[in-house]
Parts: structure tokens; sequence; C-alpha cells
């Protein structure tokens, strides 16, 4: 295998590393804030079931990523490394700021704004990038939707309930198994985003036919990097994401993160490539709506959505840069 | 009566989920719908339960 698809691989799996670092506290957050597991041992639940992922999905997220956002002859080596560096600039960036946007919208962004800077805007694959963006909007609609109803369903079944303490305890119980579910979805989703970029590597370097499958070696690779991510996740978002949107409650948190983990083993077995930092926000914002709307601080929403809008051009953007540049030195 | 923000927040992610099914792609349409059709029944279900609260 030549240095630069090995280089380019490592970034991947670099990136990858990154997402889990960066999503680390999509899977924990509650988890944390609800002191139902220490920090330490959060991660490790939460990186074990990023791992264990690539038992239950299949690979149709990875293979929308090497396929259906830019057409696949123009995914060359040096397309690919602008890409990726694109987008590692821009969760950098954000993680720097303590904002909870998207590795995989990221990604996305920049894989297109490298395409686009070598090739000019015809590459782009104009029926996948849709399939992107309405699930842009969607994801966190349905997260919110979802979680809300359990929330609801909850409250309905056990408002009667006087054993309030007995209560919390069950519920503290069920979110260590609403947080695996959620990290399971998380190492699903995400870790095939870095899979589809490998294999579109190894078409364009032609070490595998272009309707080949993901190889396990990849498959492995992949979920060991975001796992390795995740263990030693990153703290600034956690404080967001747990306790600075709406303050949540065990329950809470078992509704929150059941409704994200629906929304993303659906996505994930439908090869849509969404972000799961905007399905379980719009789950926690969900369940803090059931109280009433003021429980949800808006005010950090509305950063929230603002990062998410920059996330697609600001690594197109960083990207593209990128591209001019590994262009001009090669 | 006092008018219920949260009904009215969820009628706006109706119709932002009615805006996506004309774009969506034909397999997934399906979903946009039906997110939009739960958001409004959210939407009535958060109506009626102002209403009920502002009578009592």
């Amino acid at each position: 295998m030549e240095l630069g698809v090995v280089i380019v691989i490592l970034v991947a799996l670099g990136f990858d590393y990154v997402n889990g670092f960066h999503d680390a506290a999509n899977s924990i957050a509650t988890v944390v804030s609800t002191r139902v597991l220490s920090p330490r041992m959060a991660v490790a639940w939460a990186a074990f079931f990023n791992f264990v992922a690539f038992l239950v999905f299949g690979t149709h997220v990875a293979n929308t990523i090497a396929k259906d956002v830019v057409t696949q002859d123009v995914l060359s080596i040096g397309v690919v490394f602008a890409g990726l560096i694109g987008a590692i600039g821009w969760d950098l960036l954000t993680f720097y700021l303590g904002l909870p946007t998207s590795s995989s919208h990221a990604l996305v962004g920049g894989i297109a704004g490298a395409a686009v800077a070598a090739h000019g805007t015809h590459v782009l694959v104009t029926s996948g990038l849709r399939k992107i963006g309405v699930f842009i909007v969607l994801s966190p609609l349905i997260g919110l939707a979802l979680g809300m109803i359990l929330m609801l369903i909850i409250m309905r079944t056990f408002h009667r309930y006087k054993k309030v303490e007995r209560l919390n305890r069950g519920f503290r119980r069920g979110q260590l198994i609403s947080a695996a579910a959620f990290s399971l979805g998380h190492g699903a989703n995400d870790a095939q985003k870095t899979m589809g970029i490998i294999l579109a590597v190894l078409i364009a370097s032609h070490h595998v036919s272009a309707n080949s499958g993901v190889p396990l070696w990849v498959v492995l690779c992949a979920h060991t990097a975001i796992g390795l991510g995740t263990f030693t996740g990153g703290w600034r978002i956690v404080k967001t994401m747990g306790s600075k949107i709406t303050r949540l409650q065990p329950v809470g948190g078992v509704a929150a993160e059941t409704a994200a983990a629906a929304t993303l083993f659906f996505t994930s077995a439908a090869g849509i490539p969404v972000s799961t930092t905007h399905t379980i926000t719009g789950a926690i914002v969900g369940v803090g709506a059931t109280r009433r709307l003021s429980a949800v601080r808006w005010g950090i929403a509305g950063r929230v959505l603002w990062a998410w809008v920059l996330t697609i051009p600001g690594a197109f953007g960083l990207a593209y840069v990128t591209s001019l540049l590994v262009r001009a030195f090669a | 009566m006092k008018r219920d923000r949260r009904a009215l927040v969820f009628l706006i992610f109706a119709a932002v989920c009615a805006l996506l099914v004309p774009i969506a792609e034909p397999g997934h349409r399906w979903v946009a719908e039906v997110t939009g059709l739960t958001y409004v029944v959210l939407a009535a279900a958060s109506a009626l339960d102002a209403w009920s609260r502002s009578r009592s």
C-alpha cells in the first residue's frame, strides 16, 4: 500500500478518534449530569458500546458517504485528505468554543469543499446531498418529538406511583441501558462515516473494486478509533449538553437517550448519515418541553442552532482552501 | 385565555416538515409526513392542555 494511502487512512482514523472525543458528551452527558455513573465509568461504558456497534449494524451509511456526496471518480487521495483536514479543523474549532456541532456534517462539508475546489460544482451528487440535507433538519425534530412522547408516556404511567425514591433508582438503572443503546447508535452511525471515507480511498487507489463492500479490517479500525476517542472524551461539551440546555432527572435521561437511540437505529439501518449531536440535543429539548417551554434555555439552544447552520459551510470553506494548497504544493 | 406558545412552536415544526416533503427522496417522504403529523397532534394536545389549565 502506498505511503499516501496509509497517511490518508491514518488521518481518517484520526478524524474518527476526534469524533469520538468530540461526541463523547452526547453519549454520556445525561448519565453524568444525573450522577448515575462517575465520569470515568461513563466514558468506559460508552466506549465499549461504541466499539461493539459493528456487530449489530450493517455498513449502509459508509456506502452513502463513499458514493453519494461527490461522484466517486473525483475522490482522489488529495481530495479526501483536504476534506478530512477541513472537517477536523472545524471540529477542533467548535470543540475549543464548546459548541456541540456535528462531526458528520463537517465531514460531508469537507469532502464536498475539497472536491469542488479540485473539480468544480458539477461533481456534487445532488440526490445524496438532498437526502443528507433533509435529515439535517429532520433528525433533531424526530428526536424532539420522540423524546417528548416518551416522557409523556412515562409521566402518564407512573404519575400515581408513591415510592418516588424507588422509582428514581429504577430510572437510574434504566439509564444505563438507554445510554448503552445511544452509544450503540452513535458507534454505528458515526464510525461508518470514517469507514466510508477509507472505502473511497481504497477504491480510488484500486485496492478494492468500486462495487466492493467495506473490508473487515476497516470496520474494526474505525470502531476502535471512535471507541478510544470516546474513552478519552472531552468535557467542555458535556457541560453544555448535560445541564445548560435543560436540567435533567434520571427519568428525563432515559426518555432522551431512548428517543435518540431509536432515531439513530432507524437512520443507520436506512443508510442515512445523521448527526448524533443533533438527535440527542433535539431529544433533550423535547424532554424539557414537557414541563414548559421556558424549561429549555433557548439562548443556548439558539447558539447551538447557529453552529449547526455554519458547520457545512465552515468545513466546506476550510477544505476548499486546504484542497487549493494541496494542489499548489503537490 | 393565555396564548399557548408550545402549540405554536409545534405548528411551526409541522410546517417545516411539510416543506421538507417535496424536497425529500421519494423513499423517505413518509418520514417527513409522519413527523409533521406527529407535531400537529402534539400541538393540538398542548393547546388542549393549556385550555384545560386556564379553566381550572
